[in-house]
């Protein structure tokens, strides 16, 4: 069954209203053949930068209507949705504006600084659509604090199983024991959560002395069990992390777009 | 002292006090019978028990003192005041009354006195009413409890729901652990401050009460109870039965007097001067319909002045006038009108008609005005006093009803909304609105009232389901063939696979209606609520037909049955109902084969059923393949609603990728709507269930609410002008506590702040059907 997300909002409405926009520019910047050639700084150049200005500002504005609770303005779901797709517009209507003359200076630096926002935007659109139904907390899946006080659970476990056992033990438990903190560091998989491989474990437990071999047995099974929760938290955690982290990109490059972009308008008006 | 008496007042009461201290005061000769002490249904309360003075609004008339207060205290008043008015006070039981010309003899302890009037007000607690189970004549139960303090740690059921009851369970829960077992859904019969005492009671657990709950059994130590979840136990060492008392019908009959039914619980019928049919014989009190002490001394009081030749109106008079205000005419005609033309209400006693009547609103009405809305939540019930209303079932189908019939009684059953719009027809049409609680209780003690309701339900519930276009007739003829049926929880109505030859029209609840899969195992397939038929298949053919699925009732369900032969002999007759009847089965059939069920939309329907999701009404719900976890529908909430958030997104439970947040779902039936003391919880035209200002902070609801979705947040109130506030942060002031919960964001433009402020469009609200298309397209 088909029903409405921010990205196909209204049968695409603004999907549909981007490309039209679009045409249109095109169709006016073949049909523009200005004395001085085409440029920014043709009537058209000057009006396309404007409507683009207009346009960054109005995106930039969703973050107010976000905000804003009391609004009975649209829909966030739908500002979303304009928002995605008016952006990616820009990425093809702005170099209409500069007439596709790039350079190594302070107006490029702004479109660059607008590519980089629309690109951690998509990357942003691309997380939220792969990876939001991967929450398993949200499907009726085990919460993290429940997940970690079931690690703890096991480490009380295992550390009592430990417990006057005998050296070759202690060296099984260290094979595969590893200390979880959830965090930066797992997060980016930097931590090594040993995988308790079978062929392994079997070979070492042929030195545990025969006593201690059921305990073992359930030990490595304890252990086995830790590990894949540990596993399950940092998946879970880098999922979430990653449907936030990138705003953390996204929303300071777009401050840097309205610097540069102010410096262009400004640089263009008074100091040309 | 002489052997002749103006009046011979039976049974020394309210009632009897009320008339004696009046007839004494006018120098009236009279004669005071009392078997017990006097006023002993009052003596037999508990000690120091408070006694009220209801209805607060009526005044009290009579030559002796009632109000409020302990009872010694007005057991004292009422000996003084008998006292002083040198009542002539016979502690005699009476043993025969017989009629001798013009004068009645009476017999008491072997003597023999005459009177010209009698006065009948021997109450109805002489003879408690009994369980009527296996196991009553056991020594532990009891009829009455005058001194709670006796019981100390024990297990004590109690059976009632009145007054009497509650008060009982109350006094003994302080030191006791105490079973309310309750016919019922709710506190009809008693006084409003008794039922919100007990409601907290119950929410706080000091009390356990069992709802829609009769006794099975008893046993020494055990009582079994049938519940709407099924047979239970309870271990109990005493019983307190306050199922109210029986006339004593007998002694009553033996005077000539006549009761209109054989049922017990019938009272004798009385005119406006509480005379019966018996001439110069007048019942008062308990006998009648009239349990409360103030309009019993009153009417004691009226007798009196009846009697000595300058009546007056009954003390209720002026409310009762005060209804009336708005319809044209003289009063008297309009109110003779209700009991001449309202069949329903023919059987009332005189007093029980004019406290329905003050209880209910007079509404003069023209066409082109409406009663009520298709899908409106009021829940009063409707009698046409005179004039014509059109009922617009469809667009389509119009059904006229006249005066002396009555509509909207499907609010008093299921708590949904109104299936059709009513209008009136005739100009200046007269209608008797009455609130659902005042109906419930004339059900609960007047039987043909009961009785014609039941048949209406039939009927309607026939003819809305399968029957629409059968003339009355028939569906009278069917009505009286049909049997209703109550199954429990769980309790299966027919099996797939059997030989069929029944079809049930459910009436209240839901049922689940599942069918085996290649494995053996049984898959929800649907649910039915209330109003529509299952089993109509059997019925199509005349061979006999296996059930294609079986049907488990989900929660406690009455149904009608209706038996094979009989529909199919009533088609004989009317072919034109059996075509539109098999037109209703065939679109059923086809949308059972259309609808794709599957495995996973019947774990989907057992889960709704668990989570009493099929009776929401506007569910939120989160698709988990969108929600990001930004929780801007929580901050939204807490922005829109005083900084407290009414939903709890992660705290709920989840089915596939579909969440329901902890929030507020709306149900059609709002079980915290059942004990609001102030009525703050009421229900908006759209179904909205939303709590006012008026709310106390009682906290009933919250803990009436199955889902938990109510919480009491404290009122914030600014305190004014201080330097924080020129910082741009004001202080609050906590204020009282309130019952805080979601209310759809009435006030905004646009509907609620949670659906609007979801970035992803994952949060919705819908109701339970669209819920079931969402959810069955996920993948687990």
């Amino acid at each position: 069954m088909n029903y409405e997300t921010f990205i196909n909002y209204r049968n695409y409405r603004w999907l549909w209203c981007t490309i039209g926009a679009l045409l249109l520019g095109i169709v006016g910047y073949v049909l523009d053949e200005p004395a001085a050639g085409r440029s920014g700084g043709s009537i058209l150049g000057y009006t396309y930068g404007t409507l683009a200005t207009v346009a960054i500002v109005w995106l930039m504005a969703y973050g107010l209507r976000k905000r804003s609770y009391h609004s009975s303005m649209g829909t966030v779901e739908g500002w979303l949705a304009a928002h995605v797709w008016v952006g990616i517009g820009l990425l093809f209507f702005v170099p209409l504006h500069s007439a596709f003359r790039f350079g190594l200076n302070v107006h490029t630096a702004a479109y660059v600084f607008m590519v980089l926002t629309i690109v951690t935007g998509i990357w942003g659109v691309a997380n939220y659509a792969t990876l939001s139904g991967k929450i398993q907390a949200h499907r009726g899946g085990t919460k993290d604090e429940t997940l970690i006080e079931q690690i703890d659970a096991l480490t009380d476990k295992i550390e009592r199983l430990c417990a006057g056992k005998s050296e070759r033990f202690l060296a099984l438990f260290n094979r595969f024991d590893f200390s979880f903190r959830p965090g930066f560091r797992a997060l980016l998989r930097i931590q090594r959560i040993p995988v308790v491989e079978q062929r392994l474990v079997t070979e070492l437990l042929r030195d545990i002395p025969e006593a201690e071999r059921e305990d073992a047995i359930t030990m490595v099974g304890m252990l086995d069990q830790r590990g894949d929760l540990a596993h399950l938290i940092i998946d879970q955690s880098r999922i979430k992390a990653l449907l936030k982290v990138w705003l953390y990109f996204h929303v300071p490059i777009s401050v840097a777009l309205c610097v540069t972009l102010a410096i262009h308008i400004l640089s263009v008006f008074f100091l040309w | 002292m002489s052997d002749h008496f103006e009046v011979a007042i039976i049974g020394a009461g309210p009632a009897g006090i009320g008339a004696a201290t009046s007839a004494a005061s006018y120098g009236i000769s009279h004669i005071l019978f009392e078997k017990a002490e006097l006023a002993n249904t009052i003596h037999q309360y508990q000690l120091h028990k408070h006694v009220m003075a209801e209805p607060a609004r009526l005044p009290l008339r009579a030559k002796c003192r009632f109000e409020a207060g302990s009872r010694e205290k007005i057991l004292q008043e009422f000996a003084e005041d008998v006292a002083t008015h040198k009542v002539n006070l016979v502690r005699a039981e009476v043993t025969a009354v017989k009629r001798d010309g013009e004068r009645f003899e009476i017999e008491f302890q072997g003597r023999v006195c005459t009177a010209t009037n009698i006065i009948l007000a021997v109450g109805v607690q002489g003879t408690p009413r009994k369980i009527g189970v296996p196991g009553e004549e056991l020594p532990h139960i009891s009829y009455t409890l005058t001194d709670a303090a006796a019981f100390q740690g024990r297990n004590i059921v109690i059976v009632g729901a009145g007054d009497a009851a509650i008060e009982n369970a109350l006094a003994l829960s302080k030191q006791n652990t105490v079973y309310l077992v309750n016919r019922g859904s709710e506190f009809a019969r008693a006084k409003d401050a008794n039922t919100r005492q007990i409601l907290n009671a119950i929410s706080s657990g000091t009390i356990r009460c069992f709802y829609n709950a009769t006794i099975a059994r008893i046993e020494p130590t055990t009582v079994f109870l049938n519940t709407p979840e099924g047979e239970t136990s309870v271990r109990c060492d005493h019983i307190i039965a306050r199922l109210g008392g029986v006339p004593p019908r007998k002694f009553i009959e033996s005077i000539g007097i006549q009761f209109p039914s054989p049922e017990p619980s019938a009272v004798p019928a009385v005119n406006e001067r509480y005379e019966s049919n018996v001439k110069n014989v007048y019942i008062l009190g308990a006998l009648i319909g009239y349990p409360l002490i103030k309009q019993a001394i009153n009417q004691g009081f009226e007798v009196i002045e009846h009697l000595r030749g300058s009546p007056v109106l009954p003390a209720d008079q002026e409310l009762l006038e005060e209804r009336f205000a708005s319809v044209p005419g003289r009063f008297e005609e309009n109110f003779q009108k209700i009991r001449a033309n309202l069949p329903l209400f023919r059987d009332l006693t005189a007093p029980q008609l004019r406290e329905m009547i003050i209880d209910s609103t007079l509404r003069v009405m023209q066409p082109g005005e409406t009663v009520f809305a298709r899908n409106d939540y009021t829940d009063s019930f409707f009698s046409i006093i005179s004039g014509e209303v059109e009922i617009e079932i469809d667009d389509v189908r119009r059904v006229r009803l006249h005066q002396g019939q009555f509509f909207g009684e499907m609010g008093l059953l299921s708590g949904r909304r109104r299936n059709a719009t009513v209008r009136p027809t005739q100009v200046g049409t007269l209608l008797l609105e009455t609130p659902r609680k005042q109906m419930l209780k004339l059900i609960a003690s007047v039987n043909s009232v009961k009785r014609s309701l039941d048949e209406l339900f039939m009927l309607r519930a026939m003819q809305t389901s399968i029957f629409p276009e059968a003339p009355q007739s028939m569906l009278e003829e069917m009505a009286a063939r049909a049997k209703l049926k109550h199954f429990k929880k769980g309790e299966v109505l027919f099996k797939e696979g059997e030989l069929g030859d029944v079809m049930y029209v459910i009436r209240k609840g839901s049922v689940k209606v599942s069918r085996q899969n290649r494995f053996g195992s049984d898959v929800a397939q649907t649910y039915v609520p209330a109003g529509h038929v299952v089993g109509e298949m059997a019925i199509l053919k005349s061979e006999p037909t296996p059930r294609t699925a079986t049907v488990t009732a989900a929660v406690g369900c009455d149904t009608i049955a209706l038996e094979k032969a009989d529909v199919r002999e009533l088609f004989e007759r009317h072919p034109e109902v059996r075509a539109r009847f098999e037109q209703i089965a065939d679109e059923r059939r086809i949308q059972n084969v259309v609808v794709d069920w599957n495995e996973t939309s019947g774990s989907l329907l057992d889960f709704m059923m668990r989570e009493g999701l099929t009776d929401a009404d506007n569910v939120l719900l989160i698709d988990s393949d969108l929600c990001v976890g930004c929780d801007n529908c929580e901050s939204a909430c807490a922005a829109t609603h005083g900084g407290y958030s009414r939903l709890d997104r992660k705290g709920g439970k989840s089915f596939a990728a579909v969440q329901i947040p902890i929030s507020c779902r709306h149900c059609e039936n709002p079980l915290c709507m059942l004990d609001c003391p102030p009525d703050a919880l009421t229900r908006t035209p759209n179904g909205e269930v939303v709590i006012r200002e008026s709310c106390i902070g009682c906290g009933n609801c919250v803990s009436n609410c199955p889902y938990g979705v109510i919480k009491m947040v404290y009122d914030t109130a600014d305190t004014g002008w201080s330097l924080w506030s020129l910082l741009g942060r004001k202080k609050k002031e906590k204020g009282p506590a309130k019952a805080a919960k979601c209310d759809m964001c009435r006030q905004l433009e646009g509907g609620p702040a949670c659906v609007r402020a979801c970035p992803t469009g994952a949060a919705m609200r819908v109701n339970a059907t669209r819920l079931i298309q969402i959810a069955g397209s996920k993948r687990i």
